[in-house]
């Protein structure tokens, strides 16, 4: 039996808990499978063929038609469909390199070679825990589902569906849950109303119809700023050809563009101060920038700079917000006072990592030794435990590929205390803290669920787990005892069989390893986009 | 006809000649060993050097007239940070022009004797064409031994669409040029331009309140894109055309910069807009 496909993102609110694994999400309430949604087929949305000219069609067709057919609610009805195993494209794993019309070309590969449904990339929640907001990477949608009760079971039902311009990467809701923020690999940050207004969704409808063609193409260069034959000719061409198609139509939708950086962003988040409010962003360049917050978001405060490899993860302490804590693909975990962008400490990372990793002579890494080890940083959780009688802020640390958490704590003196490295039975890919009862302070939480990747081996990437069928629980439980972490052995989530035909072609094995751990993928290469 | 080997083997002759022979460091470089295709993609790594902020960046290569002495040093004791990044050396002054995407460097060098007091900078993707660029400064400084001009411009390799605040704290210029940008014809490649909503926040972020923003180019299209980006944009508003034919800097811009003559040979349009750097609204 194959090993079934890990989760590689989890939010969680109450005793719900959330969980993507590929295209697909469950739902558990106290560790039982409520039910699943699955992720519609790309072919089934039709988009493929017609990427580009069909996007607002799409966009309204889904609109329509949602949530009725994808959604199962019956937990125990097997899911007869076969999974499928998706992940970015190849060509997005290059960072900016590929030309335009290759990476079409590669997109549709993909499809042909029997990818499905996008894989859930992201996924959020507002405050209230009414609604649910997943980003489905290969179609760059933002889809939002109401947690609704049906027959006292909680499922899923998707409200909308908007294709982004670009894909998102990172997702945030604010406080009031009525705007959700998306940042995409393009370096936009982009305001949308959680609800899809019925005047927009008209407004889809509208614009799907064919458009008379409304002016004549007119070039914009003319003889004046042209210098050479060549140039000169294909203007005449271009002139002689009366009409040309708009080269990519704007989505429909109401979406407000907030914020840009030309680069990738990696992670944001929303930050409230008494009188202000600020969105912080994350970039592959080794930024960290304040913006204001929305209506003013056009003002940039501030950056924090210090890092000299990609920002993938930074997390505001909840108690301290003036606080925050930055990580990526640098050797250390950063502490920043982001108002006025001082770094006020550096703590080293790398050689945490480094001691969980010289038990795994796996891969490229064996070869170069543990000193060339690389780092990237795929989360940065908060919590807050008492220790000694009295609260402390603690960070939970998990990089892309290590079968380890590391704990840290923030001292009064804001710099990070290291507590403990925690192994784990698999690659880290997800890990909550509950949120919901640390929103009340009077009781902190002392769980965390963790998702392990099953299918690679502890410690690799790449490399499959060998242990064909032993069905290992993808979901762990972890408590805190007076500071540390230990296994709650008592949590056994139920989870349904494993599927046919889920994660066993070795094609699935490296599409999954681009969905999984993709951020090393952001590091600069020497030599790489050299000119000339 | 000449292979592209040949011409590289040309170059490096060229210019390992002009290393070597110090009686030739006067002579301005020649542009023909420097030319490269006019594109550059900012979306790419292109093997940058940047500092990690703009206190970690060492000017003193680049403005060696201004370096402090020092005695000075001591009027103003370093601060910590600055023994930590292990910095000896600081410049009497911040550079406040910038010029970006300078192109061979004919706005810096006609802007050096008017702004004698101000650091200019130019800042350009293209290796050969900055490189080109500091030879002709190198050179110029050369002839010019006695009256210190041309101490005030320098010129490096940035992409300042990803790496601006890493060169430049807040509000440190006052005046920044783009002169003759790269119009990305295609609407596809919109994004790769140098002005747009987004990156108009950047400049904003770097330039002080009552900063200019100078834009020249000969593509109508290019200058109504920019004209509307920066309308737009709640930190800019234009400057009425008096006062933008009054200023000095926009006489050279139209008439120094290399794209600007070549306009002029053809007999082609220029388009200038300057925008103004408002304060920013009250929380």
């Amino acid at each position: 039996m194959s090993p079934r496909m890990p989760y590689q993102c989890m939010v969680q609110c109450g005793n719900l808990l959330i969980a993507a694994r590929g295209s697909s999400i469950d739902l558990f309430e106290d560790s039982s499978l409520l039910s699943t949604w699955k992720c519609p087929s790309i072919q089934a949305v039709g988009k493929i063929q017609h990427h580009i000219p069909e996007v607002t069609t799409t966009l309204a067709t889904q609109n329509s038609q949602s949530s009725s057919v994808e959604i199962t609610i019956d937990s125990s009805s097997p899911l007869a469909k076969k999974r499928k195993l998706s992940s970015s494209d190849q060509a997005e794993s290059k960072p900016f390199l590929g030309k335009g019309k290759e990476k079409q070309n590669n997109r549709s590969n993909a499809v042909l070679s029997g990818l499905e449904a996008p894989a859930v990339i992201a996924l959020a929640i507002t405050t209230d825990c009414h609604h649910v907001i997943a980003v489905t990477g290969e179609d760059k949608s933002i889809r939002v589902f109401e947690l609704a009760q049906e027959d006292g079971v909680f499922n899923l039902k998707q409200l909308s569906r908007r294709a982004m311009p670009k894909r998102p990467c990172a997702l945030a809701v604010t406080d009031d849950g009525s705007t959700i923020i998306s940042a995409d690999k393009f370096g936009d940050v982009y305001a949308l109303s959680l609800i899809v207004l019925e005047t927009s969704a008209v407004l889809n409808l509208e614009t799907s119809t064919p458009e008379p063609a409304a002016k004549a193409f007119m070039p914009a260069a003319n003889e004046l700023t042209i210098h050479s034959q060549r140039n000169l000719k294909a203007l005449e061409n271009q002139r002689r050809q009366t009409n040309k198609p708009a080269e990519k139509s704007e989505p429909s939708f109401e979406h407000r563009l907030l914020l840009g950086h030309v680069s990738m962003l990696t992670d944001i988040a929303l930050v409230e101060l008494p009188g202000r409010s600020y969105i912080i962003t994350a970039d592959r360049d080794e930024h960290i920038r304040i913006s204001r917050g929305i209506p003013h978001t056009h003002v940039i405060e501030g950056y924090c700079l210090g890092h000299s490899e990609f920002v993938s993860r930074i997390c505001i302490s909840a108690d301290r917000p003036r606080l925050l804590v930055s990580g990526g693909g640098d050797d250390e975990l950063f502490v920043w006072e982001w108002e006025s962008g001082t770094l006020i400490s550096k703590t080293d990372l790398k050689k945490h990592v480094s001691s969980v990793m010289e038990r795994f002579d796996i891969g490229e890494q064996s070869d170069k030794g543990i000193e060339s080890l690389k780092i990237a940083v795929s989360g940065i959780y908060f919590t807050q435990q008492a220790l000694h009688d009295r609260l402390q802020d603690i960070f939970v640390i998990t990089c892309e590929g290590v079968p380890a958490l590391f704990t840290f704590a923030l001292r009064e003196e804001n710099h990070l205390e290291y507590i403990q490295t925690l192994k784990i039975s698999g690659n880290a890919l997800a890990v909550i803290v509950d949120t919901t009862s640390r929103r009340g302070q009077t009781h902190p939480s002392n769980q965390l669920i963790v998702s392990i990747d099953t299918f690679h081996k502890p410690g690799s990437t790449t490399e499959e787990r060998e242990e064909a069928g032993t069905i290992l629980n993808p979901l762990h439980s972890y408590k805190f005892k007076e500071g540390k972490l230990v296994q709650n052995e008592s949590f056994q989530p139920a989870i349904a069989a494993p599927e046919d035909g889920e994660a066993s072609t070795s094609v699935a094995s490296g599409r999954l390893t681009n969905l999984l751990y993709s951020l090393e993928n952001l590091r600069k290469r020497e030599g790489e986009g050299q000119e000339e | 006809m000449v292979g592209p080997a040949n011409k590289r083997q040309k170059r490096e002759q060229y210019k390992s000649e002009r290393g070597e022979d110090a009686t030739r460091n006067q002579e301005l470089p020649k542009k023909k060993f420097y030319r490269q295709r006019a594109h550059a993609n900012p979306f790419s790594d292109h093997n940058l050097t940047y500092p990690i902020s703009p206190a970690h960046m060492d000017w003193s290569s680049y403005y060696p007239a201004f370096v402090t002495t020092p005695e000075e040093n001591q009027a103003h004791p370093q601060s910590d940070t600055d023994v930590a990044l292990g910095r000896v050396r600081q410049l009497k002054k911040d550079v406040e022009v910038a010029d970006i995407g300078c192109g061979f460097g004919g706005l810096l060098v006609a802007m050096a004797p008017v702004l004698p007091d101000t650091l200019l900078l130019g800042m350009e993707i293209r290796t050969q064409v900055t490189e080109y660029v500091q030879e002709r400064i190198k050179a110029l400084r050369a002839q010019n031994p006695d009256t210190g001009v041309y101490q005030n411009i320098g010129c490096l390799r940035a992409n300042a669409m990803k790496f601006l605040p890493n060169f430049f704290k807040k509000h440190q210029l006052s005046k920044i040029f783009f002169c003759f940008p790269d119009p990305h014809f295609k609407a596809r490649k919109h994004k790769a331009r140098i002005v747009s909503t987004t990156l108009n926040s950047e400049y904003a972020y770097v330039l002080r309140p009552g900063g200019i923003v100078y834009t020249i180019t000969d593509v109508e299209d290019l200058h109504n894109w920019m004209v509307s980006h920066f309308d737009a944009h709640p930190s800019f508003e234009r400057v009425s055309e008096d006062e933008q034919e009054a200023d000095e800097c926009v006489k050279i811009m139209r008439v120094e910069t290399e794209e600007g003559k070549k306009v002029e040979r053809n007999k082609g349009q220029k388009f200038v807009a300057l925008f103004r750097r408002l304060e920013d609204p009250p929380w």
